[in-house]
């Protein structure tokens, strides 16, 4: 792979809007200059030869990736190919589920996630998860962000204030709510900064990975905009894996992409890992490209 | 311009809608539970008050800890209160005996309990529901109340704490089975929340579950009171029924609900005594009245999805 | 760290440890029956009639019982299905369905014995019935109306919409499509409503102490069909049931073997009832199997 730098700006013609990620495939042309991340990045995440099971039957089999520090990944697939379920490995939120098995190597830092000795509850209080549907917990907003700092052993009033106006701030819904801190409930609010408002709970616990899982499914076009936004603005302090139905949104966000589908024995696997520009423009996989081109799935 | 007669006549239901028969039938058997509450409310209203106004007795004297309602053993005193302090007593002992161990256990159901447990648990939940009173009131008899007196050196075995202690059993599947659902509305994802946070699941539970599902949890707790309120056989069955106010747990007392299953047979309409029974049976109808507003209030708390 | 840990170990452990507690309660109150009846339980105690001194039988209780389930539920079924169909089909959101549901809350939480004194006055005394059993089992009837018209509400109001409005699309009336469309899929639901409530009848007894009587029948002589309050048969005969004998013979205590009496009885009331339970879900699910197999 090529070593030059990722973060070209953007500004040809065909790509009108000028934001940190590409808002549309642009020419192919362009392609080359983009390809490459930096390989010398740190490894963040890296899962190796990666398969779960749910009893006996094989929901993922063998995927083998990597994710580098301030990046944003997507995984993109049809339904059903298991990338929620390869996303939620590196939260271990699997252990969740009865009957779940986790087969292969899961790495944060370089040290394995599900080595022994390894507790679950330190992974995830390194990772952030946020779900599909907004789910904030049926109190104040404040109290939805000061949770996890709580549960930690925050009780010092000035540090948990601060924290959580730190929070909401990154998550960009300080101005909309910071002067109904404590009276208004967390389920009070618009399905958008309901979304937002769960980004600022994960943030509270100070993670260094967030995964969200299909984020802006629920969500109507404007808020999910906004969610995009911020996620680009994340992506400075945090390493973000993001699972999404809408390969615009996947195009939009992410630095590089993974294609899962399900194979003949149906258990999903990863197709293709790549930039997200050559996953839309050249993908080497006929699959890849009959999934983007929307010939299928 | 043209539409709005025609949506009218849509609108509004015709003549023969309204004669529906199969809605009139259906309509009248409806308001038949109304009509049963109603007369049932006016019969025990009447006779309830009969005491005051047939008997002559002053309204206050109910409220007098002197049971005395044998005219041929001296001047009568109708004082109702041991009775009400008796129900009291087993009412909120055996709720507060039973609600630890009931909600632990549809926390255990609804949040621990693998499928193979959960398998064991519901159809024993239903089982034990389904324990006839007469029955609860035989096990306390031959079963408790011996080794009370034996083995913890009650006086007569028969007493406050033998009561509560098998009315705790006959509520506990109520408050079980009713705090379980109350966990289930919980949606799952707050605690996946929770835990994808970092916390552990009892961190979860006890911080996000409890709290969300505590007015469900409340109610159930509630509704298994007002059942304990009502049981009349079991408690008849064990407590001795001494009409006396008593605090300790190891005297005999007597509830409203066995004294009215003690004297009712021994009795006739016309006697004082009997119409003080009917006061007792408008004193219990005026407490499920309070708990049916409580569990009411506490429902409409509930906050909204 | 740790203390959170270990908070959530020793939490679960607790829940674990009262799980078992309350089965381990419910193992050995079956076990207690069936261990303590084995010495003189025999086919014969179903079969004959009690006794002032020694074992005897419960054959007339348990005919009382039964008969106070039919008679009860005959009178029930049609009342609670028909006010079913109302509340499911028919009622809007206004001040006479809210006194229905306010009825049905209430009636839920009066005391039985108070339920049982309401049908003294009314058909032992005032209308000079005496005890019997069409007097306790019209005073069932108030306790299991507002339940089974629950039941059944909630077993229509599940069937999808989908096929109402298919009915309604093919020109049905609103009875028609009650009766051919929405009836048949309830019909699994309202028959576990129907066990679920009979199963209650079978326990009670504080309502029937003053309305079908506590006297011990000596004997039934099934021979004699008649309206005559001497008859078994009769709605009118004086219809002491099995639970309500278990609290009589456990209170008056005459019968020197009152106890292995009382026990024997209560064993047998105990599997009369969890049979319904258990029938009530078996009969829910293959009735429930049969209506979509149709």
């Amino acid at each position: 792979m090529d070593t030059q730098q990722g973060d070209v700006p953007v500004t040809s013609a065909t790509a009108p809007a000028p934001r940190a990620v590409p808002s549309s495939i642009p020419l192919p042309a362009l392609q080359p200059m983009l390809a490459g991340m930096d390989p010398d990045a740190s490894v963040k995440l890296r899962a190796k030869d990666l398969s779960i099971r749910y009893g006996t039957r094989v929901a993922v089999r063998d995927v083998t990736l990597d994710v580098s520090e301030h990046s944003v990944m997507a995984f993109i697939g049809p339904s059903g190919c298991g990338k929620s379920t390869v996303l939620r490995c590196f939260d271990r939120m699997n252990d969740l589920i009865p009957g779940a098995v986790v087969q292969g190597t899961v790495e944060l830092d370089g040290e394995s996630m599900y080595g022994p000795g390894v507790l679950p509850v330190e992974v995830r209080r390194k990772v952030g998860l946020v779900f599909q549907r907004p789910n904030p917990f049926p109190m104040s907003i404040y109290e939805n962000v000061a949770y996890g700092p709580r549960r930690f052993g925050q009780k010092d009033r000035g540090k948990l204030d601060e924290t959580v106006e730190r929070s909401l701030r990154h998550a960009a819904l300080w101005d909309e709510v910071k002067d109904e801190l404590r009276k208004k409930s967390g389920l009070a609010l618009s399905g958008g900064q309901q979304q937002r408002l769960c980004i600022a709970r994960a943030l509270a616990t100070d993670p260094e990975v967030i995964l969200m899982d299909e984020p802006c499914s629920a969500l109507d076009p404007i808020a999910t905009l906004k969610i995009e936004e911020l996620i680009a603005q994340l992506k400075a302090d945090y390493t973000i894996v993001i699972v999404t139905h809408n390969m615009q949104q996947a195009a939009r966000v992410s630095d590089r992409t993974a294609f899962f589908t399900l194979g003949e024995d149906r258990a999903g696997y990863l197709v293709e890992l790549d930039d997200t520009l050559k996953i839309f423009t050249n993908p080497t996989n006929q699959l890849t490209e009959d999934y983007v081109s929307g010939r299928f799935g | 311009m043209t539409a709005p007669t025609r949506t009218l006549r849509v609108a509004k239901p015709g003549f023969r809608a309204r004669l529906d028969p199969a809605r009139r039938i259906t309509q009248a058997a409806a308001a038949l539970v109304i009509a049963i509450v109603a007369l049932i409310l006016a019969f025990i209203a009447w006779r309830g008050i009969q005491l005051f106004i047939d008997a002559g007795v002053a309204v206050p004297e109910i409220l007098s800890p002197t049971w005395q309602p044998d005219p041929d053993s001296g001047p009568t005193t109708f004082g109702l209160l041991p009775f009400i302090v008796g129900t009291l007593e087993i009412f909120v002992g055996a709720a507060l005996i039973a609600a630890p161990l009931s909600v632990g256990l549809g926390l255990f159901m609804a949040e621990v309990a693998p499928n193979w447990a959960r398998r064991i648990t519901q159809p024993a939940m239903e089982v034990f529901v389904g324990i006839p009173s007469v029955v609860w009131g035989f096990l306390g008899a031959v079963l408790l109340v011996p080794v009370l007196r034996t083995n913890f050196h009650f006086t007569y075995g028969y007493s406050m704490l033998a009561g509560q202690l098998v009315v705790a059993l006959m509520i506990l599947p109520t408050i079980t089975s009713l705090s379980y659902d109350a966990f289930l509305t919980v949606p799952r994802d707050m605690r996946a929340a929770s835990m994808a946070l970092g916390t552990t699941r009892w961190q979860a539970i006890r911080h996000v579950v409890v709290p969300a599902a505590a007015s469900g949890v409340m109610t159930a707790i509630v509704m298994g009171m007002m059942r304990a309120a009502g049981e009349a056989l079991a408690v008849q069955m064990v407590i001795g029924n001494r009409a006396s106010i008593a605090f300790n747990p190891m005297s005999p007392i007597q509830t409203l609900t066995s004294a009215i299953t003690m004297d009712m047979g021994n009795t006739t309409p016309s006697q004082p005594w009997n119409m003080a029974l009917w006061t007792m049976g408008l004193v219990l109808l005026l407490m499920s009245l309070s708990f049916v507003l409580l569990v009411r209030r506490l429902s409409a708390r509930r906050p909204a999805e | 760290m740790r203390r959170v840990l270990l908070a959530d170990r020793l939490a679960t452990a607790t829940l674990w440890a009262l799980a078992l507690f309350v089965v381990a309660i419910l193992v050995s109150i079956i076990a207690y029956f069936v261990v303590s009846s084995i010495p003189t339980f025999s086919l014969a105690f179903l079969f004959s009639d009690p006794v002032d001194s020694g074992i005897g039988g419960i054959l007339p209780l348990l005919w009382n019982s039964a008969y106070m389930l039919v008679l009860t539920m005959l009178l029930t079924i049609p009342i609670a299905v028909l006010g079913g169909i109302y509340m499911a089909e028919y009622a809007g959101e206004n001040r006479f369905t809210n006194a229905i549901r306010f009825s049905q809350e209430l009636i839920s939480s009066v005391p039985s014995i108070v339920v049982g004194l309401f049908g003294m006055t009314l058909f032992v005394a005032g209308l000079g019935w005496g005890f019997t059993a069409l007097g306790g089992a019209l005073t069932l009837l108030v306790f299991n109306l507002p339940l089974l018209l629950r039941l059944s509400e909630q077993a229509i109001r599940a069937v999808p919409a989908d096929e109402r409005a298919a009915s309604l699309a093919l020109g049905s009336t609103q009875w028609q499509t009650i009766r051919h469309a929405v009836l048949p899929i309830a019909i699994p639901g309202i028959v576990t409503g129907i066990v679920l409530t009979a199963g209650r009848v079978f326990g009670e007894a504080a309502a029937l102490l003053f309305t079908a009587g506590v006297a011990t029948p000596a004997h039934y002589d099934f021979t004699f069909v008649s309206l005559d309050p001497r008859s078994p048969w009769s709605p009118f005969h004086q219809a002491t049931t099995l639970s309500v004998f278990i609290w009589n013979t456990n209170s008056e205590a005459n019968n020197p073997q009152h106890t292995e009496v009382a026990a024997m009885s209560s064993m047998v009331l105990l599997f009369l009832v969890l049979a319904f339970n258990l029938s009530s879900r078996w009969l829910g699910g293959a009735l429930q199997r049969r209506v979509s197999g149709l």
